[in-house]
C-alpha cells in the first residue's frame, strides 16, 4: 500500500487532532522508511532487511515503543494515553493495510502472508484512492469551519490520489 | 556481503525513487495541514 497509508494518517489525525500530522504521516509509513534506511546503498531489498522492518516481531514492538515514547515526551504537553495508543494504531495499520495489498513476515520461520491485491494493480489504486478519498473526508471535517472552505484543502487529495496513480503507472507498488 | 550499488545506477535512482515517494506525502500532509490550520 502507497497512499492509502497517508489516508490512514489523515484519519487518525481526524480523532485526535492534538497530534501532529507531521508525527502520524512518518509514522504510517515507518516500515518503509525502515526498510529504505536498511536498504541504503544496496543493490537489491533483502528478506534480512523485509524482515527487520515489516515483520510482526519487528512491527509490534515498534509499534509500542513509539506510542509510549510519544507519550513519555509529550505528557507535559497534555497528550493523553488515547494519543499514544493511536500513535501505535497508526503504526500497526501500516501491517493490517499492507496485508492487503501484498504479502508480509510474520515471525522468524513463520509464514508470509497476506491477500496480494497488487496483482490487480487498477483496481488495488482504485481502492486506495477511494481510502483517501474516505480518510480526507473525515479529516476535513474536523477541521475549523473557516478552513473547510479554503481551496487548499483539495491539495490533499488530489496529491495522494496523483502520487498513487504515478506508482500505479511505475508498477512498483510501494511494499 | 551487500553488493553496493554505484553512483548513477539504475539501483541507486531507484533507491532515490523510493526516498523521494517516502518524503512528498509526509511533506504535502503537514505543510497543507499547518497552513489549514492557520488563522488569518
Amino acid at each position: 500500500m502507497y497512499a492509502g497509508h497517508a489516508a490512514l494518517a489523515l484519519l487518525a489525525k481526524s480523532r485526535r487532532r492534538r497530534i501532529s500530522l507531521a508525527l502520524l504521516v512518518p509514522i504510517a509509513f515507518a516500515p518503509d522508511w525502515i526498510e529504505w534506511l536498511l536498504s541504503s546503498g544496496s543493490t537489491v531489498v533483502t528478506d534480512r532487511d523485509r524482515f527487520l522492518s515489516h515483520s510482526l516481531v519487528s512491527v509490534v514492538p515498534c509499534a509500542l515503543a513509539v506510542g509510549l515514547l510519544y507519550w513519555l515526551f509529550r505528557r507535559g504537553a497534555g497528550v493523553t494515553l488515547a494519543d499514544a495508543a493511536t500513535v501505535c494504531a497508526v503504526y500497526l495499520s501500516h501491517w493490517a493495510a499492507d496485508f492487503i495489498t501484498g504479502i508480509k513476515p510474520t515471525w522468524s520461520g513463520g509464514p508470509m502472508v497476506g491477500l496480494m491485491f497488487y496483482t490487480h494493480t487498477w483496481p488495488e489504486a482504485l481502492m486506495e484512492c477511494a481510502l483517501v478519498l474516505l480518510c480526507w473526508w473525515a479529516y476535513r471535517r474536523s477541521l475549523p469551519e473557516a478552513s473547510r472552505r479554503r481551496e487548499m484543502g483539495w491539495v490533499i487529495p488530489a496529491s495522494l490520489v496523483g502520487l498513487e496513480i504515478v506508482s500505479a503507472l511505475l508498477q512498483q507498488p510501494m511494499s | 556481503m551487500m553488493a553496493i550499488a554505484p553512483m548513477g545506477s539504475p539501483d541507486r535512482l531507484r533507491w532515490i525513487v523510493l526516498g523521494l515517494a517516502l518524503v512528498a506525502p509526509w511533506f504535502i500532509l503537514a505543510y497543507t495541514d499547518r497552513l489549514l490550520r492557520r488563522t488569518r
